[in-house]
């Protein structure tokens, strides 16, 4: 049987701000998405490296796109979430619901 | 009034002080944020952030490189030792003194230079030997680390020639030298290590410079190992700092870069 490994909190946020963007997944939509959900000021640095880190786990995958004169010259770098990101999208959601349910007495709050 | 333009320190720092290179993307994003009304303070502590973070991640990509700097560099002071006696026996920078000038600096120069440079090669190779008996490449980073070395080196040396103070608390405490130390100096430091042996110098040479006989002490190079005084430590530290640099650039940090261009 293989070790699963499950998403940390920031892991999980970006995959999802990842997929909700859809083809328009680069860093600044996704620091913003990050910023409105959580409420706080996003490091767009921390967010690349979280990215990077998901890349080197094979949950998604990037690409540059072409260089833009309002951004400098510079490229923007596309994400998307890869078929294994998603699937572990899926588990780790899976296990929090079922870990929710167990908590009876939290039900209703804040929702 | 705000700049139409980030902070060019900041934006410079971005593209030159993070390990592994700049991040077009990352570069390119924090640009569009502040186009799009960010001020100077979130740009400011965005490039701060990601060098930060940056370092973080190449220190984490390459802890056996922290580890071994300073471990390789605490036999320094007794590779020093070894020369300085070997030198005894050699006389080799006394023949280059009979030289004319501009040869006799050259050559004592090119000696101090390849006894420093021997020290951090044989680290650098000791350090990619696991590498090179797992069938890694095998001459390429070793040049490498040698370049790199070389050229850290050099910037060292000229730091300390325009650091003039750093001569002058040399000569004050007869403490740390990047080289082959004088005998006298060497051996007049340590007194209080119980591994070190006293000896009498040679009472001619000592009576010349200071008037009358001293009775020195003579440390062993395993007691310049373990030795953990001031004078000792500050002789490290340049040769950690250039083996540092050197197996930085030989291995480098991780850094995923398999983006690619669309079409």
């Amino acid at each position: 049987m293989t070790e699963r490994s499950y998403l940390g909190e920031f892991e999980l946020m970006i995959l999802l701000t990842v997929i909700h963007l859809g083809d328009e997944a680069y860093g600044v939509p996704i620091s913003r998405g990050l910023e409105v959900h959580r409420g706080r000021d996003v490091s767009v640095g921390s967010v690349y490296a979280a990215l990077e880190r998901l890349e080197g786990k094979g949950l998604v995958a990037s690409s540059l796109g072409d260089p833009t004169p309002e951004r400098g010259g510079k490229a923007k770098r596309y994400f998307r979430v890869t078929r294994e990101g998603l699937r572990q999208v899926q588990d780790t959601r899976r296990v929090l619901k079922k870990m929710w349910r167990t908590l009876s007495e939290l039900k209703g709050e804040g929702t | 009034m705000r700049r139409a333009e980030p902070p060019s320190l900041a934006t410079w720092m971005l593209d030159h002080a993070v390990p592994g290179g700049r991040d077009e993307g990352l570069a390119g994003d924090l640009l569009e944020e502040f186009c799009a009304g960010r001020s100077e303070g979130w740009y400011w502590r965005q490039v701060v952030s990601a060098i930060a973070i940056a370092f973080a991640r190449a220190f984490g990509n390459n802890a056996s490189l922290l580890l071994f700097s300073p471990l390789w560099s605490m036999l320094a002071p007794a590779w020093l030792l070894i020369v300085t006696r070997a030198e005894e026996h050699a006389h080799v920078t006394e023949r280059f003194y009979r030289m004319d000038w501009p040869w006799s600096m050259v050559c004592d120069l090119g000696l101090l230079m390849m006894v420093n440079l021997v020290f951090i090669w044989s680290g650098i190779v000791v350090y990619l030997f696991p590498d090179l008996m797992h069938g890694g490449e095998r001459l390429r980073p070793i040049v490498r680390g040698f370049a790199a070395s070389l050229r850290v080196l050099m910037m060292v040396w000229v730091a300390l020639i325009v650091v003039p103070k750093y001569f002058l608390a040399v000569e004050q405490t007869s403490g740390p030298e990047l080289g082959p130390v004088p005998t006298y100096r060497m051996y007049k430091v340590d007194r209080f290590s119980p591994l070190e042996v006293a000896r009498v110098a040679p009472q001619d040479e000592w009576t010349a410079r200071y008037g009358h006989p001293v009775i020195v002490t003579e440390p062993s190079a395993f007691s310049l190992i373990t030795d953990m005084k001031q004078a000792t430590v500050v002789v490290r530290l340049p040769f950690f700092l250039v083996l540092l640099c050197a197996l930085w650039r030989v291995s480098p940090p991780v850094r995923i870069r398999n983006a690619r261009t669309p079409g």
